[in-house]
């Protein structure tokens, strides 16, 4: 394939969705079945041509990568010039096919989900031009065009978070993920402003060869990675920042697999990955321990939730902690590995849940459910493959190869990170396994629920079954094509040898892989015990374990924090600063008026003599235009003019001086 | 007849036709003037050179010879890229606010007379190349705009006009006083000729000459500049812009935030800095803390308002912050997204005036408390809104975005790192007002007031035919930033950034 050709693929991709956006935004309405053909058309075409360009990745081995422009955009000075540009590598290839295949089954699926809503065909707009947004950004070839991408993702993921913006919960949780993921984007505003000034253009080649140069001196370059992984860390929800991906939840279920599971909150993690080779020692420190921070805690969090999107919603954050664990650790093919496997079955699952609740008529809480596997077989099998995959049940299935390769990371880097890897692991086989059980399994605790609950239409289960297709064979085939991109700079020779033979590194840590092994199949088998088979005799456990349940059922307070901390006092200091710009800088104002008219009255008649005639002739007028002033209004006028008039006075006096 | 002499006063002849012609046709008189303006300003930036420097379609008069000099003040006027895209931006809003005034209903023809004569006092001030002749347009802008606020404001218009028309003439004054000690050590009235003495005194190292590194120009800077800050208007002199805004009728709000705004952006830029580039570089801590609390602060107070269109006014504060903050970055980039931002805010400001202006109309209040839902019944309405928000609040795909990032990037490149990261806080902060204003406003539920079709109906095509356009631009300079920036580079690159690194670097001696 030539590069012209690749690069008419490349154009198609980002042209297909955003003209499917154009017109269904426009006519959407007014086509057949509100314009849903349409746009699953075009995302349709994205996919082609993004697997033809992934088949030419794999075709190209090792060395393909190719970079389209750069075009000059603007020129902001002599020196710096800002550009656009395409990039392909193995990351971008791999990118557009997860970007695209999910989305395009996304767009399938919501042709069922979404039926009937009387939005309908908006909520395809939207999809498109989310897709297009998320497609600018893994095309990018520099961090100012990617940034546009990462702003309309964002507001994409507003505008779907809050679809459903005629009730409070859903304008409440876009209005937080939009300003949480902006007081990230504070960090890549900085980056931005540090590389931009020191490198003067943002491409990524010209930024990874001047940070190895040496042209950007250590506090701003150690300051710049900090500011990407703040900008990460918002995106995929990291600790601190994690707190809006929950309450994203609000959106319709389709959108939470697509946005916030599979592309866009990966989103980060692919900026790390992206800008590995310009991190610093240092940075890598902070994203590894924030990263697994952030596993183990969401993955405590989820143990205590009730409502199954939520469940899913921190399994996803602790899931991009292990992501940022791996690229942290330099495990830079495991941690954007498993961004892949886990965007295929975390939206299997997502759908999953999906076709749950519209078949449970929208019922979330998994307390009202059990026993639905039988009424939904579909979905439950395939909800199982997904939940082995995320625990990593070895061989079978691809979540075992990405995990095992981020823990094998992590220990050959740090043994406590890799510990806090290892419960965290525990933790997800655990709760996903209650999730399954109390949703499938056992007795119905709802009659209600459970007598009108049904299999849903084949436009929701085909999704469900080739993401599960997906899930278990997607394992090798990724991986491979990941493995063509060693980014210059991320210690290539090490990382190449990971990918040499898996076999081989597998063999290097296999106590490593044993016991990541051993903590999936263990925490799958705890959470079958605790909530199917032993569930009574271990009620007795409930009572001493309340406490922590209830840390957990709370998420740690952080919201409760945050808006005692930060959101309040925001607020108050707002109003603080009204006041006193209304009291003290416009009363300053109001003061010296009222000054000046006093002034002006006492020395009026006193000055006269001493100012010469012509500042007299002035004065008259403007006291007779004063006059008029304050017949209008109040008397403050008269001290403005005494203002005018005596730096007129002041001016000529200055000239006569000179 | 394509001379800047021609478009400056071609309002003064529509004004001239509103005087005579009866009153009903005022308002035709008055847009086909504003549009005769935009086609005159577009052909006169086609026909100029790209490529020559300085002032192009120089014209030159005797006026008033042997005032202080021997040619004395001049009726001379010239025009670079800088001035152009300012007067393409003057003539655009203005067209733009002439379609939004159809409907004033009060002395129609006094409105449409104060209105043109505001636009050749406009156009004036960006022409103008003899300082006397520049404070002339300067003044002749002010009194139509007390009129105009005064007569056709809202309830507290005249508390309102009075403290524009004084706040502003004490800027007024203070600027004449800095002019008068110009013009008397210069003895020029010419602003180019001053640029280039101002230019010999840094290239030699002239710290004592004409215009060098004294007291008196320290002052005559300081006077000047706030003379200029009042217009921006600049924290702390920003307390009339909210006043006047709330009381002025729509269309005179998206002059006053769309162009009148620029004006002290535009004398900094090509008279205060220029000038006096040694004191420039002196004050360039405090302009930038100045700039730094209006950006921050700003956008605070703005999160606090209950009002509407208060709340617009201090975004304006707030976004006019970043223009200071540029230029006192003294970074070819920070001063190039300083100018940006003016074009930026120019379109989107009036954007967001007019919307506030589409439900204040029909509601008749601007209490944001007492909106909801809006959406649900002015679907098109909320789509503008939105767009208009959001891109001033920096959306890639609006002009905000290339401004924010520029002059970001150009204010980290300068002296004052530390202050341009604090300045990034505002960006959260006008998120977080503009986000929660589009929930109070148009989401959740509908009160029963506003869901009779009659009193609140979809926008008009009128309003359509105000918001598209400054849409359409906004999204242009958003995606083709290369435009507007290559109009008005040059006098940047070539003379002010050269002037202030010198000074800078006499300045560090």
């Amino acid at each position: 394939m030539s590069d012209a050709t690749l690069q008419t693929l490349c154009f198609v991709v980002l042209a297909a969705p955003l003209l499917g956006f154009a017109l269904q935004y426009t006519l959407g309405r007014r086509l057949a079945k509100g314009g849903d053909l349409l746009t699953i058309g075009a995302i349709g075409a994205s996919l082609v041509c993004s697997l033809l360009i992934a088949y030419e990745a794999l075709q190209g081995g090792a060395e393909f990568t190719k970079t389209f422009g750069p075009w000059t955009w603007l020129q902001v000075s002599e020196t710096s010039t800002w550009t656009i540009g395409i990039t392909l590598d193995g990351l971008t290839a791999v990118m557009l096919v997860v970007v695209t295949l999910v989305s395009f089954l996304v767009h399938v699926f919501s042709t069922a989900y979404m039926k009937g809503d009387p939005k309908y065909g908006l909520f395809f707009a939207w999809l498109q031009l989310f897709s297009f947004s998320m497609l600018v950004l893994v095309l990018a070839n520099n961090l100012l065009h990617l940034f546009m991408g990462w702003e309309l993702v964002g507001l994409c993921s507003y505008k779907l978070i809050g679809f459903w913006s005629e009730k409070p919960a859903p304008c409440n949780a876009a209005r937080k993920a939009f300003i949480t993921t902006r007081i990230g984007d504070l960090g890549m505003m900085l980056a931005i402003c540090i590389l931009g000034g020191a490198v003067g253009s943002f491409e990524f080649e010209a930024i990874f060869a001047a940070a190895a140069r040496g042209d950007i001196a250590e506090p701003w370059l150690l300051l710049a990675g900090l500011g990407l992984f703040m900008a990460a860390a918002g995106k995929s929800a990291q600790l601190p920042l994690h707190v809006w991906l929950p309450d994203a939840m609000e959106g319709p279920t389709p959108v939470s697999a697509l946005i916030h599971a599979a592309t866009m909150v990966a989103a980060g993690v692919y900026l790390i990955g992206r800008m590995a080779p310009m991190l610093t020692p240092d940075v890598m420190v902070v994203i590894a321990t924030v990263g697994a921070m952030t596993a183990l805690v969401a993955g405590l969090i989820a143990m205590a939730q009730n409502d199954i999107k939520r469940v899913l919603a921190y399994s996803t954050v602790s899931q991009l902690g292990y992501m940022f664990l791996g690229l942290g650790v330099g495990a830079w093919h495991a941690g954007l590995f498993h961004l892949t496997t886990h965007a295929f079955f975390k939206a299997l699952m997502f759908l999953g849940s999906g076709s749950v609740i519209h078949g449970c008529h929208h019922e979330q809480d998994m307390r009202k459910m059990g026993g639905l596997r039988k009424k939904m077989p579909i979905t439950a099998w395939t909800f199982l493959i997904g939940v082995l995959a995320i625990a990593g049940v070895p061989w079978i299935t691809s979540g075992f190869y990405s995990k095992d390769g981020i823990l094998s990371g992590a220990y050959g880097v740090n043994p406590l990170l890799f510990w806090i890897g290892l419960g965290g692991a525990v933790l997800t086989a655990f709760y996903m396994m209650r999730l399954y059980v109390m949703t499938f399994e056992g007795e119905p605790r709802d009659a209600q629920v459970h007598d009108h609950a049904h299999e849903s239409p084949k436009a929701m289960t085909v999704p469900l079954i080739v993401l599960a297709a997906l899930t278990l064979i997607i394992g090798p085939l990724a991986w491979h094509t990941l493995m063509l991109a060693p980014p210059t700079g991320v210690e290539p020779a090490a990382l190449w040898a990971t990918l040499q033979s898996l076999e081989a590194e597998h063999h290097h840590a296999g106590t490593v892989m044993w016991m990541a092994i051993a903590a999936g199949i263990g925490g799958l088998l705890l959470g079958w015990l605790v909530f199917h088979t032993r569930r009574e005799k271990l009620a007795a456990l409930k009572a001493p374990l309340a406490p922590l349940e209830n840390a957990f059922a709370n998420k740690f307070w952080f919201d409760e924090l945050y808006d005692a901390v930060l959101i309040r006092p925001a607020y108050a200091l707002g109003r603080a600063f009204k006041v006193l710009d209304e009291r003290v800088v416009d009363g300053l104002v109001n003061l010296v008026g009222r000054g000046g008219v006093t002034t002006g009255d006492v020395s009026g008649a006193h000055d006269r003599g001493v100012v010469d005639g012509l500042v007299r002739a002035i004065g008259h007028a403007c006291q007779r235009l004063g006059g008029v002033f304050s017949a209008l209004q109040s008397g403050r006028v008269r001290l403005y003019l005494s203002i005018s008039v005596g730096a007129l006075a002041l001016a000529l006096l200055l000239e006569h001086l000179l | 007849m394509l001379t800047l002499t021609t478009l400056v006063f071609l309002p003064l002849v529509g004004m001239l036709l509103c005087a005579v012609l009866p009153s009903k046709h005022a308002r035709v008189i008055n847009i086909a003037t504003s549009a005769l303006v935009l086609v005159v300003a577009v052909l006169l930036w086609i026909r100029m050179d790209p490529d020559a420097a300085g002032y192009q379609f120089q014209e030159f008069a005797a006026w008033l010879p042997g005032v202080v000099s021997e040619t004395g003040i001049q009726y001379y006027v010239g025009i670079d890229g800088i001035g152009m895209s300012l007067v393409l931006l003057t003539a655009f809003v203005s067209l733009t606010a002439a379609i939004a005034s159809w409907n004033i209903e009060k002395q129609p023809k006094g409105y449409h007379m104060m209105f043109l004569l505001l636009l050749t006092g406009m156009l004036g001030v960006f022409v103008a190349l003899d300082l006397f002749l520049f404070y002339v347009f300067w003044e002749v802008m002010l009194l139509p705009m007390y009129f105009l606020i005064g007569i056709w404001g809202g309830p507290r218009r005249q508390y309102a006009s009075i403290k524009f028309f004084l706040y502003t003439l004490f800027g007024s004054v203070l600027l004449l006083a800095g002019v008068i000690l110009v013009v008397l050590k210069t003895q020029s009235w010419s602003i180019p000729e001053v640029t280039e003495m101002a230019r010999n005194a840094v290239a030699f190292g002239n710290t004592g000459g004409v215009l060098g590194d004294s007291a008196l120009c320290l002052a005559a800077f300081i006077g000047m500049f706030i003379g200029f800050a009042v217009k921006v208007p600049m924290f702390p002199f920003h307390t009339w812009l909210p006043d006047a805004h709330v009381e002025a009728p729509t269309p005179v709000s998206m002059i006053l935030a769309g162009v009148l705004l620029k004006m002290g952006g535009y004398g900094l830029i090509r008279i205060a800095y220029p000038f006096f580039p040694q004191a420039a570089v002196a004050c360039g801590l405090v302009i930038s803390i100045l700039s730094v609390i209006a950006i921050v602060y700003g956008a605070f107070v703005a999160m606090a308002q209950t009002d509407f269109k208060r709340l617009i006014a201090y975004s304006s504060v707030s976004h006019m912050g970043f223009v200071t903050l540029g230029l006192a970055a003294m970074t070819a980039q920070g001063i190039n997204g300083a100018m940006y931002m003016m074009l930026a805010h120019g379109t989107i400001s009036a954007m967001l005036f007019m919307i506030v202006g589409v439900i204040y109309d029909r509601a008749h209040h601007r209490e944001i408390a007492k909106f909801g839902g809006l959406a649900w019944v002015m679907p098109k309405y909320f789509i503008l809104a939105s767009l208009a928000f959001f891109f001033s609040l920096g959306l890639p795909g609006g002009s905000g975005f290339i401004a924010e990032i520029v002059t970001f990037v150009g204010a980290f490149a300068g002296p004052y790192r530390t202050l341009a990261i604090i300045a990034l806080l505002g960006i959260v902060i006008t998120a977080a007002y503009y986000l929660r204003t589009l929930q109070r406003v148009f989401l959740l539920d509908t009160p029963e007031v506003y869901k009779d079709k009659a009193k609140f109906p979809d926008v008009t095509g009128r309003e359509l035919a105000v918001l598209v356009p400054l849409l359409v631009v906004t999204v242009y300079m958003g995606i083709v930033p290369s435009t507007a920036m290559d109009l008005y580079h040059g006098f940047i690159h070539e003379t002010l950034v050269p002037l202030l690194e010198q000074a800078s670097e006499l300045g560090a001696k």
